[in-house]
């Protein structure tokens, strides 16, 4: 359990039935900081069902999500944001009229001091990209 | 080379350009057409003031179109929150300073109220706002039964309609001509300029697209010369009007939350894909009761401006201002489509809408024709938008 410590994400036996349909199932791994990981697979072999669930979208059926040491339950995309777990999502969950930068910081813009939301300059969101 | 350039910034950017193009050729037929008494400092005075309350209507609806809804209550609620005024004003001697931030206060209310069942139930607001358009309007006769038209004699009340800033007095250079408004003009331009250079200087630094030099000189000079005119015509009767202060106000505060915040972007990101904005950890119930309750201020504010220019409240009051404020948010450049709009185009818009009403009627034209007009300016806006949004893609 010592290594469970340095994780940031693990992923516990993850499942999600959509009524009879198994969508996902059984899916488990682990995250440090600063990993990258790619998940490849089929069209239908639940990569989005996959983020859906890490993103708040849905409630998995079964298994859990930790983060940062703690098991999670992710209601909703406003609160894994609020922890740390961002998506950016593909063509048909994208905002037409905004280009790709907006989309990308799309609810989780930065923002100058909290009490006033200050939008950021384009150019200050290019240097932090 | 110029004429090159110019025609490509125009072709480039003929949606944005062209209602203030539209807005120019109205104002110079208009012009012609009543051999200048259309652009007559006492005209073009009057015209912003009448343009007041449905400028601040239009700017609210911008966003209520934004966000894919609609809010037809915001006309009677105008004319039920002007009754109210009146009464606290004239028969329960309420001091002014009260009443005008307890009315904005109401209005807001009366827009979250609205919003409740669109945010919570997701019934359109076309609906819930056509039941307010009912209940303000019922309300609005009912507050009214017993005295019909109130009378305001407050003096501060009625002064934000009809009053015009002071002047500093004693000074004997231009006698005919108001100091503070010449002032003013030159100073926002001269703001204007600063901002539009400086910007311009932030976007080369990061090799963003700019416009070619000497069309931004253009541009300047352009804007310059507008505002210069404007600062004339308006110095050279009484000045600037409250009524105008109070929209200038309304329309910069906008401009700057949709423009340059948070809230503003989410607002634009709601209407353009509300899925995409939920999923993106954007509250669309919450921007949802905030746009409606903006639209609920800002109907309140409508009706102080209405009321106080009448110096009374009538039991007609705020009839059509919906729709009105609808006309000229989509002649300004709102999309039905939602998500796109500008908080300045719809300014224009009114302003659009308002010059055809007073230039027709300056020519004598009938009032029959005058809707006919209207109605095909509209209909000609919005075919213009949707054929310079499909060629520009």
């Amino acid at each position: 359990m010592e290594t469970n410590k340095l994780k940031l994400l693990r992923v516990n036996r993850l499942s999600q039935y959509f009524g009879a349909v198994p969508a996902l199932v059984d899916v488990t791994f682990a995250l440090e900081p600063g990993e990258v990981l790619g998940v490849v697979g089929q069209r239908g072999a639940g990569k989005s069902t996959l983020f859906q669930l890490l993103s708040g979208v849905h409630m998995p059926s079964a298994g859990e999500i930790i983060w940062d040491g703690h098991p999670v339950v992710l209601k909703s995309a406003s609160l894994a944001q609020r922890l740390g777990i961002a998506v950016v999502r593909q063509n048909p969950q994208l905002i037409d009229n905004m280009d790709v930068l907006h989309n990308v910081f799309l609810g989780r813009e930065i923002s100058g001091p909290r009490w006033f939301k200050w939008m950021p300059d384009n150019a200050r969101a290019i240097n932090y990209l | 080379m110029f004429f090159q350039d110019l025609q490509k910034v125009l072709k480039e950017n003929i949606r944005e350009y062209g209602m203030y193009i539209a807005l120019f050729a109205i104002m110079t037929i208009f012009t012609i057409t009543t051999d200048g008494i259309f652009i007559s400092s006492r005209n073009i005075s009057n015209l912003l003031n009448q343009t007041g309350y449905i400028a601040v209507l239009a700017v609210g609806m911008t966003l209520v179109i934004v966000i894919q809804q609609i809010d037809l209550s915001v006309g009677f609620l105008s004319g039920f929150l002007g009754a109210i005024a009146a009464i606290a004003l004239s028969f329960w001697h309420v001091p002014v300073y009260v009443v005008i931030p307890m009315l904005l206060v109401l209005g807001a209310l009366a827009g979250l109220i609205t919003a409740f069942p669109v945010a919570q139930l997701g019934i359109p607001s076309f609906v819930t706002s056509l039941a307010g358009w009912l209940i303000y309007r019922g309300a609005l006769l009912l507050v009214t039964a017993g005295t019909g038209t109130i009378i305001i004699k407050d003096a501060v009340f009625n002064a934000i309609g009809n009053g015009y800033i002071p002047d500093i007095p004693g000074i004997k250079i231009l006698p005919d001509v108001h100091k503070v408004t010449l002032l003013l003009g030159l100073a926002a331009t001269a703001l204007f300029i600063n901002n539009a250079i400086s910007s311009r200087k932030k976007k080369e630094a990061y090799d963003f697209e700019v416009l070619p030099k000497n069309m931004f000189i253009l541009k300047l000079v352009f804007v310059s010369v507008i505002a210069a005119l404007i600062t004339w015509v308006l110095a050279g009767y009484n000045g600037l009007s409250w009524t105008v202060v109070v929209v200038v106000l309304v329309v910069g505060i906008y401009h700057f939350i949709t423009t340059q915040t948070v809230l503003g972007r989410h607002v634009y990101a709601v209407g353009g894909n509300p899925e995409a904005a939920e999923l993106s950890g954007i509250n669309v119930k919450n921007i949802t009761y905030i746009v409606f309750g903006s639209m609920g201020m800002l109907s309140a504010l409508s009706g102080i401006l209405f009321a106080s220019r009448l110096q009374s409240a009538t039991t007609t009051a705020g009839t059509l201002f919906e729709l009105d404020a609808i006309a000229a948010a989509y002649i300004g450049g709102v999309s039905a489509g939602g998500g796109v709009g500008k908080v300045m185009g719809s300014l224009i818009g009114a302003l659009v809408y308002m010059s055809l009403t007073s230039g027709m009627n300056l020519m004598g034209i009938d009032i029959a024709y005058q809707y006919v007009v209207r109605g095909a300016v509209l209909v000609a806006a919005v075919v213009f938008d949707v054929a310079t949004r499909s060629s520009s893609k």
